[in-house]
C-alpha cells in the first residue's frame, strides 16, 4: 500500500515537471489556431490549451504580412550548408586526429578541445570586424563559412572513431585501400550514429542561431528565421496569434529532422558514452 | 607464392621494452609457419610488421627476396585474416570479397569469376548475399579466409583466427585451414597462443618469448628437442617437469639428482657427451636443469631394470583416456648422503611434478608409490636454460 502511494507521488511529480516543459509548446501550437483576441484573453486560464474557433487564419496572415517562404528557404540553405559542410570537414578532421599519425597532432587536438570551451560570443565581435573588412556582410557566405569547422563536432567524431575496431581499417589497408578510400568506404558506413548525432546537434543549434545573423544581416534577402521572427514581433500591428503561427512553422523542420535521425541519434549518444 | 624473411627485426613502442628483439625468421615458399608464444611475446607485432601495418624500429622484411619495408600494406601482395575476422559489417560477403579485387582494378567479369572460384572452394556459395552479422562464427571465419584468398596473394597471414570459436568448431576449422593450405600451397604465417594449433598446423613452429625467437623447427623437433627451458615448459600439456639440479660422474657413468635420488644418464643419451661430462666435473658440482615430460614416468614394471623414484601422490586428474597424477618425490633412504645439498636442498625434493599414466583407478591422494623413469627421455639444460 505504502509502496503504491509512493509510486503515485513519484509519477505525479514527474507529470508536473513534464507539464512545465510541455505547456509553452502546447500554448504555442493551440494559440496559433485561435483568433488573435482569444490568445491573450485566455492566456491565464486552462482554456489556453483548448482551441476555440480554430482556423488557419493566423498562418495565412503570416504569409500575407511577410515573405515567410524566403526566410524559410534562407534558413534551410544556411543551416543545411553548415550541417552538410560540417559533416564532411569535421569528420575528416576527427578521423585525422583519431587515426593518422602526423607532427603536432596531439597539440592541435588540445587546441581543438580548448576551442570547445571558448564561448562563441567571445569571438563574435572580432569575427564581425574581420568579415566587415572582407566585405562579406549581408551574404549567405558570412553566415555559413565561419561555422562549418566546429570544435565540438570534431571532438564527437574523434571520440567515436577512436572506439571503432581498428582491424576494419587494417583489413581495408591490406586489401589495398588508401586512407581516404578506407574512410569513405569503410569508416563512414560504420559511423552512422555519430553522423546522425552531429547532424542533429548542428542543425538544431544553427536553426535557432540568432546573434550572428542579427549582426551581419540588414535586409530581408539573406535573413534567416530567428532574426525574421524577432523583427516580426516588432512589426505593427502586434498580433500574438500570427507570432505563434510563425513560431510553429519555424519549429516544424527541426522536429522533422529529429524524427528522421533520432534512431541513430539515441544510439550515437549511447555509443559516445560507452565507447564500445 | 613467395618466401618470407624477417631479418634482425626489432620493434620498440614509445620507449618501452622491446616488443621484438632481433627477430630472425625465414619462411620457405609454400610453407605453413606458426608463430606461438604467450601473450605479449611479440608474435602479433611481428605479423603486423610483415603486413606493413606497423613499422619495424630496425631490421628488414623481405618477401621473395625483395625488401618491402618501404612498401605500404597494399603493395606487398599479402592477405591477412584477423582475430575478430574484420569483415566489413555493412557489406555482403560478396561485397567483402569483391573489395580487394576492386582495389586491384580487376574488371567485373574477372572479379565474378574469382569470387565464384573462392566461394566454391570454401563452401560459401549460399552465403554470398548475407551480411557478416547473419553468419555463424564458423561461417564468418570462412568468409574472412575467402576475402583473404580471393586475391591470390603471395603470402597469407593469420592472426589468431580461431580464438573466437568454441572448442568443437576450432578443431573443425583447424582441419579446414590445414587442408586449404595443402591444396593452395600458399605461404602462410599463422600466429597463435595455442600450442595445439601450433603443433597440428605448422610445418615449422617458431616459439617466441619476450620478443625473441626461442626456436624455429618442425613441431616434433620442438617437442622432442626443445632448444631451451622456455620451449620445454611452453610446449606440451602438462608441460615438461623441470628441476634445477646437479650431475655427477662416477667412473664413466653420469647420473643426475632428482630429489635425493641419483638416476643414471644412459650412455647413449644425446646429452651425455663432452658438455655434460664437463659440467659434471665442475668444482661447483655440475649444476644443470633436468627435464622430464609427464609421459617419461610410468607405473613400475617389476621385470624392467628402469630407475625408480619413490613418490607420494598429491593430486590427480582423470581425462578419461589417461590419468594426470601430481606427485612429490619422497626423500630416499639409501642415498641420504645429500645428493642434493646446499642450494638445491629445498628445491627438487618438495616440488610437485606431473606424470601421465594410463587410464585406470586413480591412486588415492597421499598414497606412496614408485614411478619408473624412462631415462632415455631425460632432457638436460644449462642453468641459463639452453639445451645441453
Amino acid at each position: 500500500m505504502k509502496h503504491r502511494a509512493a509510486r503515485l507521488l513519484f509519477f505525479s511529480a514527474l507529470t508536473a515537471v513534464a507539464a512545465v516543459y510541455i505547456a509553452p509548446v502546447a500554448f504555442m501550437l493551440v494559440g496559433s489556431f485561435k483568433p488573435d483576441a482569444r490568445v491573450l484573453s485566455e492566456a491565464g486560464s486552462w482554456r489556453a490549451f483548448f482551441p476555440a474557433e480554430a482556423s488557419l487564419q493566423n498562418y495565412r496572415d503570416v504569409f500575407a504580412r511577410v515573405d515567410f517562404t524566403r526566410y524559410l528557404l534562407n534558413s534551410l540553405w544556411i543551416t543545411g550548408a553548415i550541417t552538410v559542410g560540417g559533416l564532411v570537414v569535421n569528420s575528416l578532421a576527427g578521423y585525422a586526429f583519431a587515426r593518422l599519425r602526423w607532427r603536432g597532432r596531439d597539440r592541435l587536438l588540445l587546441l581543438v578541445i580548448l576551442l570547445m570551451i571558448l564561448p562563441y560570443e567571445a569571438i563574435a565581435v572580432p569575427l564581425f570586424y574581420q568579415v566587415s573588412l572582407l566585405g562579406w556582410r549581408d551574404t549567405y557566405l558570412v553566415q555559413i563559412l565561419p561555422f562549418i569547422a566546429n570544435a565540438f563536432s570534431i571532438y564527437l567524431f574523434y571520440s567515436f572513431f577512436l572506439g571503432l575496431p581498428r582491424d576494419l581499417e587494417d583489413a581495408a589497408r591490406v586489401d589495398g585501400a588508401g586512407a581516404l578510400r578506407t574512410f569513405v568506404e569503410i569508416v563512414v558506413p560504420n559511423s552512422k550514429p555519430v553522423f546522425a548525432t552531429v547532424t542533429i546537434v548542428t542543425f538544431l543549434f544553427f536553426w535557432g542561431f540568432f546573434l550572428w545573423p542579427q549582426l551581419v544581416t540588414s535586409g530581408d534577402r539573406v535573413r534567416p528565421l530567428p532574426v525574421a521572427i524577432a523583427t516580426f514581433q516588432t512589426l505593427p500591428p502586434l498580433r500574438w496569434g500570427d507570432i505563434l503561427a510563425f513560431g510553429v512553422m519555424m519549429v516544424a523542420p527541426v522536429v522533422a529532422v529529429f524524427l528522421l535521425f533520432q534512431r541513430w541519434f539515441v544510439r550515437g549518444i549511447a555509443a559516445t558514452g560507452s565507447k564500445e | 607464392m613467395a618466401s618470407v624473411e624477417l631479418r634482425r627485426i626489432s620493434k620498440t613502442f614509445d620507449h618501452g621494452p622491446p616488443a621484438l628483439d632481433n627477430l630472425e625468421l625465414a619462411v620457405d615458399d609454400g610453407e605453413f609457419a606458426v608463430m606461438v608464444g604467450p601473450s605479449g611475446c611479440g608474435k602479433s607485432t611481428a605479423l603486423r610488421i610483415l603486413a606493413g601495418l606497423e613499422q619495424a624500429t630496425a631490421g628488414e622484411v623481405l618477401i621473395d627476396g625483395r625488401p618491402v619495408g618501404h612498401l605500404a600494406p597494399q603493395q606487398r601482395n599479402i592477405a591477412m585474416v584477423f582475430q575478430n575476422y574484420a569483415l566489413y559489417p555493412h557489406k555482403t560477403i560478396r561485397a567483402n570479397m569483391e573489395f580487394p579485387l576492386r582495389m586491384m582494378g580487376l574488371p567485373a567479369a574477372e572479379r565474378r569469376a574469382r569470387i565464384a572460384r573462392t566461394s566454391a572452394m570454401l563452401g560459401l556459395d549460399d552465403l554470398l548475399d548475407r551480411r557478416p552479422r547473419q553468419l555463424s562464427g564458423g561461417q564468418r571465419q570462412r568468409a574472412a579466409m575467402a576475402r583473404a584468398l580471393v586475391r591470390d596473394p603471395a603470402v597469407s597471414l593469420m592472426d589468431e583466427p580461431l580464438s573466437n570459436l568454441d572448442a568443437k568448431l576450432r578443431v573443425e576449422i583447424r582441419a579446414e585451414i590445414a587442408a586449404l593450405q595443402r591444396r593452395t600451397r600458399l605461404t602462410t604465417i599463422y600466429v597463435t597462443h595455442d600450442q595445439v594449433e601450433a603443433m597440428t598446423l605448422g610445418h615449422r613452429v617458431a616459439v617466441l618469448d619476450h620478443g625473441k625467437l626461442q626456436q624455429f623447427a618442425p613441431p616434433q623437433t620442438i617437442y622432442d628437442r626443445p632448444a631451451n627451458t622456455f620451449v620445454a615448459g611452453f610446449i606440451g600439456s602438462p608441460p615438461m617437469n623441470l628441476w634445477p639440479t646437479r650431475v655427477r660422474r662416477e667412473g664413466n657413468r653420469l647420473s643426475v639428482a632428482l630429489g635425493t635420488h641419483w638416476l643414471p644418464v644412459p650412455p647413449d643419451h644425446p646429452a651425455a657427451g663432452a658438455a655434460l661430462a664437463a659440467a659434471a666435473s665442475r668444482p661447483d658440482g655440475g649444476p644443470v636443469i633436468a627435464g622430464l615430460r609427464p609421459e617419461a614416468f610410468h607405473l613400475t614394471d617389476q621385470a624392467a631394470e628402469t630407475p625408480r623414484l619413490p613418490v607420494v601422490v598429491s593430486g590427480r586428474e582423470s581425462l578419461g583416456h589417461e590419468l594426470i597424477v601430481t606427485v612429490q618425490i619422497q626423500p630416499g633412504h639409501a642415498d641420504a648422503d645429500a645428493a642434493v645439498s646446499g642450494d638445491h636442498r629445498s628445491g627438487p625434493a618438495g616440488k610437485a611434478f606431473a606424470a601421465r599414466l594410463p587410464a585406470g583407478p586413480a591412486p588415492a591422494e597421499g598414497r606412496r608409490m614408485e614411478l619408473a623413469v624412462r631415462m632415455k627421455q631425460l632432457h638436460l639444460f644449462n642453468p641459463d636454460g639452453g639445451a645441453l
